[in-house]
């Protein structure tokens, strides 16, 4: 299912030009993705499999601008699940329509061997709950 | 959502330098990839002091993002040095892409490739504008 939060647009997330800055969206979308792996109990399992999350890729479509006292609700599902990767297809909406789209591609990383591990079946199953059926 | 692919220029055509602040750092305890974002605005901004512009005034103009894409390759960390350089691309008759070459000169490697979509824009009509003569003739 499609994870979202709400999120009140504050003055100190808008840069000089009025708006949400640009770079602020992936610490939005950051919050959602940790809200995400909370409310599914995937923070305690990685941390117990001793796994990190780095990000290796952030696409981001800027379609529309956010302002200060928006409501942003940032979406989250599970998007491509590759060998050694999983992605998130994250969206921002304001008033029911979609501000913003992003795909964040990331590794589970081991670190006792510092390396990104092989996304074995048991691990996509903790993430299949976020899958946008 | 298609995954882009950013290739590397040639030649960059500006170059600016940033230290890795502690509030840069993230519970990794290295560089927030939210960061690297923030890290080309930066650079972005330096190249357009280089030429006495702006993103709001902009040979006349002013700049949106259209679209950002970043690929990460290493870690930065506390204190580390990162070059970032910049290169024009994909000039149309109202965008362009600016590329970025983020290197930590601290461990000599690259640390991530950017690409932001810089679309002109008038903020009063809020309106999409032609691109600058002046920015043209330089790299068009």
């Amino acid at each position: 299912m499609v994870h979202t939060i709400n999120k009140r647009v504050c003055g100190f997330h808008c840069d000089a030009y009025g708006h949400v800055n640009n770079a602020r969206y992936l610490e939005f979308f950051e919050e959602a993705r940790w809200s995400a792996l909370h409310d599914y109990d995937l923070v305690t399992k990685l941390h117990e499999l001793q796994l990190q999350f780095f990000v290796v890729n952030v696409n981001v479509d800027f379609k529309k601008p956010v302002v200060t006292d928006d409501i942003a609700t940032i979406s989250t599902s599970l998007g491509n699940l590759k060998r050694k990767t999983i992605s998130f297809f994250q969206t921002i909406e304001v008033s029911g329509q979609i501000t913003t789209k992003a795909e964040v591609t990331f590794v589970l990383f081991d670190t006792q061997n510092n390396r990104a591990v092989t996304i074995s079946d048991t691990l996509v199953s903790y993430f299949k709950p976020l899958e946008n059926a | 959502m298609p995954r882009v692919k950013i290739e590397s220029p040639e030649s960059y055509v500006h170059e600016s330098l940033l230290t890795v602040r502690v509030t840069d750092l993230n519970y990794g305890n290295h560089l927030g990839n939210d960061r690297v974002l923030g890290y080309t605005q930066e650079a972005r901004i330096q190249f357009f002091k280089s030429h006495n512009m702006s993103e709001l005034d902009f040979w006349g103009t002013s700049l949106i993002q259209g679209d950002a894409a970043i690929s990460y390759r290493s870690e930065g960390f506390l204190n580390d040095q990162i070059k970032i350089e910049i290169a024009v691309n994909d000039v149309t008759n109202s965008s362009f892409d600016l590329v970025y070459r983020l290197t930590n000169e601290t461990t000599n490697q690259v640390l991530a490739l950017a690409k932001t979509r810089m679309v002109c824009f008038d903020y009063d009509t809020r309106k999409v504008t032609a691109i600058p003569q002046g920015f043209k003739s330089l790299f068009g």
